[in-house]
């Protein structure tokens, strides 16, 4: 086979090639899909087109409102303070130091009562309570204070074994008193 | 803007109400060929090209408002479906295709190992095509479309005729260079 014949044969299928892709036969039913799909999209309604065509818009509005939110919400300043009945104010008079829990004031809101089945009320767990009561003076407090004022008997009424037995006992019921005024007290 | 755009029946897209389903179809008839086998050019798959023609009569509709400041719709609506299809080349393989163009244009009743040459020696060519450069490659992909003229090319291209005219002409001679280079490897064989 000569050059020319093999240059010949080579835009022949080269023209082949180029003719396949440039007349390609369209598909039958092609014109009925796509004029199908055309109003299937007309029907599309107005408004979903709207934030199709507009997500800019639809995310700057998302974005304002949650700025809102956090403004509004975000940015209260927190409590230092617990409330009643929590748990950290609880533990500061159990270490009898209640004298130390500061006084605060009632929560703005208290949370609504919730029915629950037909007839029974409950008040959720965190709603407020009164404010726990002062602590009774431990035995070696009272001693402290005999100690710090003179001219008290206290420290021969400590050595009585009798009477000394009647404070322990007083002491041990003054206590068991504030645990169940505790108890009570909403917690 | 009818006699910009009038002659192909486009009075439906002046009313207020646009896109009357007979014009539409009007529209489609008329174009749908050409969109076809410019998306096919490009993606030598038909689903593909199928989905390139519907999505650039969508834009069509959806971009119905400026449709009057084109002056010359059937390239501008060219130019649509091509740089479509060019997005959604890069998603497709053209390459997984080539073996059913390949097939159809082989010719029956021949020796099998004719045939497997040929089908080899047709991939070759889709290949170097593809190692084209851009510009060249374009134009001679549309210029092989019949329905086009140098000038539609030109617009869709944005460039002088004269310009795609040399494009093509050098498209042709790179691709005849890179097959005879092949040939000379392969002993003839390709």
């Amino acid at each position: 086979m000569t050059d020319r014949e093999m240059e010949e044969g080579r835009e022949e299928r080269v023209d082949a090639v180029l003719r396949s892709l440039g007349q390609a036969q369209v598909p039958e039913g092609m014109e009925a899909r796509i004029l199908s799909r055309l109003k299937e999209r007309r029907e599309v309604p107005e408004r979903s087109a709207w934030l199709r065509s507009r997500p800019v818009w639809a995310l700057a509005g998302a974005g304002l409102a949650a700025v809102l939110l956090l403004a509004l919400y975000g940015l209260r300043p927190s409590r230092t303070v617990p409330a009643h009945g929590s748990i950290a104010a609880v533990a500061a008079v159990a270490v009898g130091s209640s004298r130390a829990v500061p006084r605060v004031a009632p929560p703005a809101r208290v949370a609504p009562v919730r029915r629950v089945g037909k007839h029974r009320r409950v008040r959720p767990a965190e709603s407020a309570s009164f404010p726990a009561p002062e602590a009774p003076l431990t035995q070696q407090e009272r001693l402290l204070l005999a100690i710090a004022h003179i001219n008290q008997p206290a420290v021969l009424d400590a050595l009585d074994p009798t009477r000394r037995a009647a404070v322990e006992a007083q002491d041990d019921h003054d206590f068991k008193a504030y645990v169940a005024s505790v108890h009570h007290g909403g917690l | 803007m009818t006699s910009a755009i009038g002659e192909f029946g486009l009075g439906w897209i002046e009313r207020e109400q646009a896109c009357d389903e007979p014009e539409i179809a009007v529209l489609v008839a008329t174009f749908s060929g050409l969109l076809y086998r410019l998306a096919y050019s490009v993606l030598r798959n038909r689903a593909e090209a199928e989905d390139v023609v519907q999505e650039t009569f969508l834009r069509v509709v959806e971009q119905r408002s400026r449709l009057s400041t084109i002056r010359e719709f059937r390239p501008w609506l060219a130019r649509i479906a091509w740089n479509l299809a060019l997005d959604r080349r890069r998603k497709v393989q053209p390459e997984q295709m080539d073996e059913v163009l390949a097939e159809g244009l082989l010719s029956y009743g021949r020796p099998a190992d004719v045939a497997l040459a040929d089908a080899a020696y047709v991939r070759c060519v889709l290949e170097a095509l593809d190692r084209l450069p851009k510009a060249e490659r374009e134009a001679l992909l549309l210029a092989a479309i019949e329905d086009l003229t140098t000038a539609e090319i030109a617009v869709m291209l944005k460039r002088s005729e004269s310009s795609v005219r040399s494009l093509i002409f050098r498209a042709r001679t790179h691709l005849h260079e890179r097959l005879e280079r092949l040939e000379q490897r392969t002993g003839g064989t390709a």
